[in-house]
C-alpha cells in the first residue's frame, strides 16, 4: 500500500494495511537529525525519513524575500530565518525578539512589538508576498505524488496574539479589554485566511493548525474564554479552508496539553485530526474511546516519559499497547508528541518507528 | 452621606456597612471588574474610612483566598491567576499603599528569593507563585529565568531570605536543583535557609531525594507550603 493509500484510509477510519508514521508536529529539530544522520551513517534526509516508514511531508510558511536580505538562518534554537540585533538578540519578521538560553538549545521572549506599538499603526508582515510560499510551492510538487502533504501553519491566533502583545498583557486585554482583543485576533484571523488559501492552491491534502491551549493538567484558559473569543474565529477559518478547497482538505489541529473540555467543540467546528494528545495530560485512550469515531488521533507517543526514559522494550511496548487501544478502525496516525528533548536516546526514536512499521499491522 | 457619617459611628452600624461594602468588593473582585473593584475600594477607604488594611485583610485576600480555591477546584484557571494578580497589585499601588504610612505596608511574613534555573527559561508558573506570594503578605526578590548557581547563593547571602524557591520545567536542568543545594551546603548557608522547588519537572519524591524542604505542585500548594515552614497560619 502507498503512503497516500494509507494515511487518507486512518483519515477516513478504515484499516489501512499497518499504522501511518509522521514527525511530530513541530518535525524533527535540527540536534534530533543530526543524531538520526549519525545513528544512519547518511547525510540523505529522505532516506531517513522513508526508511523510519514517515508517511507525510510538511510544509510551512516562509519569511519574504525582503526580509531573508535583512535575515540570516539560524540553527538552534530556532532553525528559522531571524534579524541578528546582538550577540545574543534576535528579531522575526513580526518585530518579536528572542534571546536563546544559556545552553542554546530553547529559547525565551525578550520584547513584544504591541506591548508599545499601536494596533492601528502596527504592520502586519505581508501574507500576499509570492517569495514566503516558494519553498513550500517546490516541496509540495516534489512530494505530492508519493506522501500526504500538510501545511504546517502554527501559532494560529492565541501564540500569534500573545507573541506580538506579551503573555500576561494579552491575557489581561482578554479580560479588561475586549474591544482590543477582538481587534488583533480578527486582524489575525484575516491574516490566517489569506495565508491557508495559498497553501490550498499549492495542493497540500492538511492543514494543521494550532495554538497551545493546554497546560500539563489544566487549560490556561477557561473554556468559557476560548469559546468567547477563539471558537467563532477558528470556525470561520476552517469554514474558509473547506469553502476554498471544496472540502477536499483535511483539518489538523494542534496544542499542546490537555485541552479535553474543548474536545467537543473542536469536533462540533470542523477539526478531523487531533494533535498531539500527550499522554500525561490526556489518555489517548479514553480520547479514542469518546471521539474516536470522529477524530483522527495523531501524536501519542511521549516525549515527557517513555521516549526519553524508557528502555527500548518500554518503547516497543507502548508503541504495541497505543496501536491496540487507539488504532481500532484507523483513526491513527503515530508520531512522537513533540521534538524529542536533547536527553532522548537516538535508539528510543528510531525502535519507536521500526517498532510500529513492522508490528502494528492490520 | 449624612446617614453613613452617623451610622458609621455607631458599632453595629459600621459592622454591617463594612461587612456589606467587603462583600461587594469580593464580588466585583472574583468578576474581574477591575473599574467597579476599585470604585468600591475607594469608596471603603474615602467616604467610609475603613482603615486601608481592613479591606486588604477583610476583602482584597479573602477574594484571592476563593480564586485560589477555585483554581484548585478546575474553575478558574492560569489566565485568572494572572488577571486576580495583577489586579490585588493594582489595587495595592494605586490606593490602598499611597494611604499607608510609612512602615505599615501590612504583614510582612518573611522574604523569598525565587527564580527558575540556570538553563531554563520557564516563568509562568514562577511569577504566579512569586505574586501569590507577595499577595500573601511576603516580600519576593525574582531573580528570573536561566538563574546560575552563583547567582542564587549571592542572592542568599546578600539578601538572608527565609526561603530560596527553584522553579524547572525542563528535566535536563533538574540537577541544577542539586548543585545550588550542594553550593549553600559548601558555602555553610543551607542551615540559613529553608529550600522549596517547583514545577513541572520537579516531583515530591526529588524534593525529598535533593533534600529541599518543601514542594509544591502548584502556586497556590506554594504559598501554603512557605507558611508553613515559617510555622505562620494558612
Amino acid at each position: 500500500m502507498d503512503h497516500r493509500e494509507r494515511v487518507f484510509r486512518t483519515l477516513k477510519h478504515v484499516e489501512p494495511d499497518r499504522v501511518p508514521l509522521d514527525e511530530p508536529e513541530g518535525r524533527f529539530r535540527s540536534d534530533t537529525w543530526a543524531k538520526l544522520i549519525e545513528y544512519f551513517g547518511t547525510n540523505d534526509r529522505e532516506a531517513i525519513l522513508n526508511y523510519l516508514g514517515i508517511d507525510l511531508r510538511h510544509v510551512e510558511r516562509g519569511v519574504s524575500e525582503d526580509f531573508k536580505k535583512k535575515a540570516k538562518y539560524v540553527g538552534l534554537p530556532f532553525d528559522n530565518y531571524l534579524k541578528q540585533l546582538g550577540e545574543n538578540l534576535f528579531e522575526d519578521e513580526w518585530g518579536v525578539r528572542y534571546e536563546p538560553t544559556s545552553d542554546g538549545l530553547h529559547w525565551r521572549y525578550i520584547y513584544h512589538p504591541l506591548s508599545e506599538i499601536d494596533l492601528d499603526s502596527y504592520e502586519f508582515p505581508d501574507p500576499d508576498d509570492p517569495s514566503r510560499y516558494v519553498e513550500a510551492e517546490k516541496a509540495v510538487k516534489k512530494y505530492k505524488d508519493e506522501y500526504v502533504v500538510g501545511a504546517h501553519l502554527w501559532g494560529s491566533l492565541f501564540e500569534q496574539a500573545w507573541a506580538l502583545r506579551g503573555f500576561n498583557l494579552f491575557i489581561m486585554d482578554l479580560y479588561r479589554n475586549p474591544k482590543f482583543a477582538n481587534k488583533l485576533l480578527d486582524r489575525l484571523l484575516d491574516y490566517r485566511i489569506r495565508e491557508a488559501k495559498y497553501f490550498i492552491d499549492m495542493g497540500v491534502d492538511i492543514v494543521q493548525l494550532g495554538d497551545d491551549f493546554g497546560m500539563q493538567t489544566t487549560m490556561i484558559v477557561s473554556p468559557a474564554i476560548w469559546r468567547k473569543y477563539f471558537k467563532p474565529r477558528m470556525r470561520m477559518l476552517i469554514h474558509e479552508i473547506k469553502k476554498h478547497s471544496k472540502n477536499s482538505i483535511y483539518i489538523f489541529y494542534h496544542s499542546d496539553g490537555y485541552i479535553e473540555p474543548i474536545v467537543d467543540d473542536l469536533i462540533e467546528i470542523g477539526v478531523q485530526i487531533l494533535n498531539p494528545i500527550q499522554p500525561e495530560c490526556m489518555n489517548p485512550a479514553y480520547v479514542k474511546k469518546k471521539w474516536g469515531n470522529k477524530l483522527t488521533l495523531h501524536g501519542t507517543i511521549s516525549v515527557q516519559t517513555i521516549l526519553p526514559f524508557g528502555s527500548v522494550e518500554e518503547v516497543k511496548s507502548v508503541v504495541k499497547k497505543t496501536f491496540q487501544e487507539c488504532g481500532k478502525g484507523g483513526g491513527l496516525i503515530l508520531a512522537p508528541t513533540h521534538s524529542p528533548q536533547p536527553e532522548t536516546p537516538i535508539e528510543n526514536i528510531v525502535t519507536m518507528y521500526l517498532y510500529a512499521k513492522k508490528h502494528c499491522t492490520y | 452621606m449624612i446617614l453613613v457619617r452617623v451610622v458609621s459611628g455607631f458599632t453595629v452600624g459600621c459592622g454591617l456597612v463594612e461587612g456589606k461594602i467587603f462583600e461587594d468588593i469580593k464580588e466585583s473582585f472574583l468578576e474581574f471588574d477591575f473599574d467597579e473593584t476599585k470604585r468600591l475600594v475607594r469608596k471603603a477607604v474615602d467616604e467610609l474610612r475603613i482603615d486601608p488594611l481592613d479591606v486588604v485583610e477583610k476583602a482584597l485576600r479573602p477574594a484571592m483566598g476563593v480564586v485560589g480555591e477555585k483554581f484548585e477546584e478546575g474553575e478558574f484557571f492560569l489566565a485568572e491567576l494572572i488577571v486576580s494578580g495583577q489586579l490585588f497589585k493594582e489595587i495595592m499601588s494605586e490606593i490602598i499603599e499611597p494611604k499607608l504610612g510609612l512602615g505599615e505596608a501590612g504583614r510582612r511574613l518573611g522574604t523569598v528569593v525565587i527564580g527558575t534555573v540556570k538553563g531554563d527559561l520557564h516563568d509562568i508558573g514562577k511569577n504566579i507563585v512569586a505574586t501569590m506570594l507577595r499577595i500573601a503578605g511576603f516580600e519576593v526578590i525574582d531573580l528570573g529565568v536561566d538563574v546560575p548557581t552563583e547567582k542564587f547563593v549571592e542572592a542568599v547571602e546578600k539578601y538572608r531570605p527565609d526561603i530560596l524557591g527553584m522553579s524547572a520545567l525542563l528535566t535536563t536542568v533538574i540537577d541544577e536543583i542539586k548543585h545550588v543545594i550542594d553550593a549553600l551546603k559548601s558555602k555553610g548557608l543551607r542551615d540559613k535557609v529553608k529550600i522549596v522547588v517547583g514545577g513541572a519537572a520537579v516531583t515530591e519524591s526529588f524534593a525529598k531525594e535533593v533534600g529541599a524542604d518543601g514542594y509544591g505542585k502548584d502556586a497556590v500548594e506554594a504559598v501554603r507550603v512557605c507558611k508553613k515552614l515559617l510555622g505562620l497560619k494558612d
